[in-house]
């Protein structure tokens, strides 16, 4: 019984999604990967934050309180439908081009690649630290206790070893599956752990087919699902992978904001962003890095929009994740208290360290066995499509990549760790993080290079128009 | 002076050509090419390296088929698991004995044992200090000396003492759980560990 349960509640989460996208990007043409990818991203991060504003204000997830999302859901889904305005999805796309048929190879080794990450995490309960001395204490916590009044374990020390202060993101929506199964059973509860760590993969795909063909875009996509990282990583009951998945949404979305200052991307970078910021501590520092990047580019492509993206920006992720500020403002910080750190004088005074993080740092990119050539093509595609480095929305993602990397060299400057076996440990989980701007990096170079060759082809010869901006989902 | 117009600026895609956004030749695939062959080569490494003896994927595999070395990884978590259901109810007292009081080797094991139990038993409490006292590791724990009164142990609902000891330096921890029920503490039970 507790299976089904938990499929179902992994259906009202694409559910959410769905009517999410539907009231953001209404009347619009979908299709198979942005239901399943975008839209169950958006309904996951959605419903997290719905469970934790229900919490703080007394309800612990319960089968009532998810049958209210269900139904609030299905009203918003109801009006779109009696305004017209309820987007279509497509099961099958009809604008095939020559060579697509090749798609199935790309797809099949994603699918079997997913396939063996969602066997195996089924096939045992959780055994990571990470995933029961974090975030499953948390999801159990949080299925007994609402967070009003706060439960007594938030603020004993003798768990401190369980960070007190992380945020709370992946343990509701574990919290939830356990709600809607009616018992806390953590190997059936893995599905929802699994479901997170995959919608990476089409996420990733509906970023590159921004820009990008359909086959060279599912060819790109199936890489994170082959790296060897995500198959340590995915199913495990980790944080780290909706954390990626997240931020792929959030920066994608911060990318088509600065290319063309649509209001439903910049609504959709504002909440891919808040929930990066409520499923890791690191999620913050990466929704703030968003902000300044779509501020500083706005700037360069049109000021006065670009203070109206960033005002909305910063409210929206202010407004959003306030109530987890507030209420995590007095949880003790007797761990590694990274955010203190960064922001006092330490990170000056610990920046020789940086000469030891960066060669790590560089050895690990390039360990084939870890990563494959994955660090090494993204220079080799921003070679060959080196044009786009004219397009705003690339430059911005090379500096939010920057960026990104360098606020982890700075945090592992600060550590209370030793930092040689804490790099050892936790740096490939850490640079996964990075994954979807480098492939998305890699996707939009080569989409520029053949723009170039289409345009000319078009100018000259054969063909039809295939340029960048051209491509629909 | 005739009329004609001065050729304009060369365009590509609607905007003016620079260095950074001008026209390709038509007939030069070849960085196409090369950027298929980049990413074909990732795919095939990619799925080189889960065929490989040891692989991620392979170990997976080993996972859900439950092989022996699986067992023998998640065996420790079993038999902790097992204790949860030996407890039947109220709290628990975590207490070292032997060389687990000093020795640093078993701190790792020390904090294994007590986040895999105060994580199966939730909503059950495992004690193994004041409620003021950081524990971020197993080190933590081995420098508390915690001997809580039996006044402390009936507020607190405490049923049962887990000992985690070990007789020798490197000898064979073991995990031993004692009835606080009735005031008979110290009587073995059930020896229920080892690692």
């Amino acid at each position: 019984m507790a299976l089904p349960a938990c499929c179902l509640y992994l259906l009202l989460l694409v559910l959410v999604g769905y009517a999410m996208i539907s009231a953001i990007q209404p009347s619009t043409r979908m299709n198979l990967f942005q239901l399943t990818g975008l839209g169950a991203a958006l309904g996951a991060g959605t419903t997290g934050l719905l469970l934790f504003w229900a919490s703080l204000i007394g309800f612990a997830p319960s089968r009532i309180l998810l049958a209210v999302i269900g139904v609030l859901a299905l009203v918003t889904l109801l009006v779109m439908e009696k305004k017209h305005r309820l987007p279509r999805p497509r099961l099958w796309p009809d604008d095939w081009e020559k060579g697509d048929r090749w798609i199935v190879v790309p797809l099949f080794v994603t699918v079997a690649g997913l396939a063996i990450i969602a066997g195996s995490a089924l096939s045992v309960p959780p055994v990571d630290w990470d995933s029961f001395a974090i975030w499953g204490f948390k999801a159990k916590v949080l299925t007994h206790e609402a967070l009003r009044p706060t439960p007594v374990y938030f603020h004993d020390l003798t768990l401190s070893y369980s960070h007190l202060d992380y945020p709370l993101m992946v343990p509701f929506l574990t919290a939830g599956a356990y709600a809607a199964m009616g018992t806390v059973d953590d190997q059936t509860g893995k599905l929802v752990s699994v479901f997170l760590d995959i919608l990476l993969v089409p996420l990733v795909y509906v970023g590159l087919r921004w820009k990008l063909r359909r086959l060279p875009a599912a060819c790109l996509a199936a890489i994170p699902a082959l790296l060897p990282a995500m198959f340590r990583y995915a199913g495990a009951g980790c944080a780290d992978l909706p954390l990626t998945m997240f931020y792929a949404g959030s920066i994608l979305y911060v990318a088509r904001w600065i290319d063309r200052q649509q209001r439903e991307d910049l609504i959709l970078a504002v909440l891919f962003s808040v929930f990066a910021a409520f499923t890791k501590n690191e999620g913050l520092i990466l929704a703030l890095t968003n902000g300044a990047v779509l501020l500083g580019f706005g700037l360069w492509c049109g000021p006065r929009r670009a203070w109206l993206g960033a005002l909305v920006f910063f409210a929206g992720l202010l407004a959003m994740d306030a109530a987890w500020l507030m209420w995590s403002r007095d949880l003790p910080r007797t761990h590694e208290d990274y955010g203190s750190k960064l922001l006092s004088a330490v990170v000056v005074t610990h920046l020789p360290r940086l000469k030891q993080i960066l060669p790590a740092m560089i050895a690990q990119a390039t360990e084939l066995r870890t990563w494959s050539l994955l660090w090494i093509m993204i220079g080799a595609t921003a070679l060959l499509g080196w044009r786009a480095f004219a397009r705003p929305y690339v430059l911005a993602l090379w500096v939010l990549l920057g960026l990104h990397l360098l606020s982890y060299a700075l945090a592992y400057s600060v550590t209370p760790w030793n930092l040689t076996e804490l790099m050892s440990i936790t740096l490939d989980r850490l640079l996964l993080h990075a994954v979807p701007a480098v492939i998305f990096l890699a996707g939009w170079h080569w989409a520029e290079m053949e723009a170039g060759y289409c345009h000319a082809r078009n100018s000259g010869s054969d063909g039809a128009p295939v340029g960048p901006a051209a491509v629909v989902h | 002076m005739g009329r004609g117009r001065r050729p304009g600026p060369r365009r590509n895609r609607g905007k003016l050509e620079t260095i950074l956004n001008q026209l390709i030749p038509g007939h030069r695939r070849s960085f196409e090419y090369a950027a298929w062959g980049v990413v074909l080569l990732v795919l095939a490494h990619l799925c080189w390296l889960q065929l490989r003896p040891k692989s991620e994927c392979r170990q997976l595999y080993a996972v859900a088929t439950k092989s022996p070395a699986f067992q023998a990884i998640i065996l420790p978590y079993e038999r902790l698991d097992r204790i949860a259901g030996q407890t039947r109810d109220g709290n628990l007292l975590l207490k070292l004995a032997g060389y687990a009081k000093t020795n640093p080797v078993v701190a790792y094991t020390l904090g294994e044992f007590y986040y895999r139990l105060s994580y199966t038993l939730y909503p059950r409490r495992v004690y193994v200090a004041p409620a003021d006292n950081v524990i971020n590791n197993g080190g933590d724990i081995q420098q508390t000396e915690f001997n809580p009164s039996r006044q402390w142990l009936q507020e607190h609902d405490v049923h049962f003492a887990l000992v985690f000891g070990s007789g020798h330096a490197d000898g064979e921890m073991h995990l031993d759980i004692l009835p606080l029920d009735d005031g008979r503490t110290g009587t073995q039970t059930n020896r229920t560990g080892g690692n």
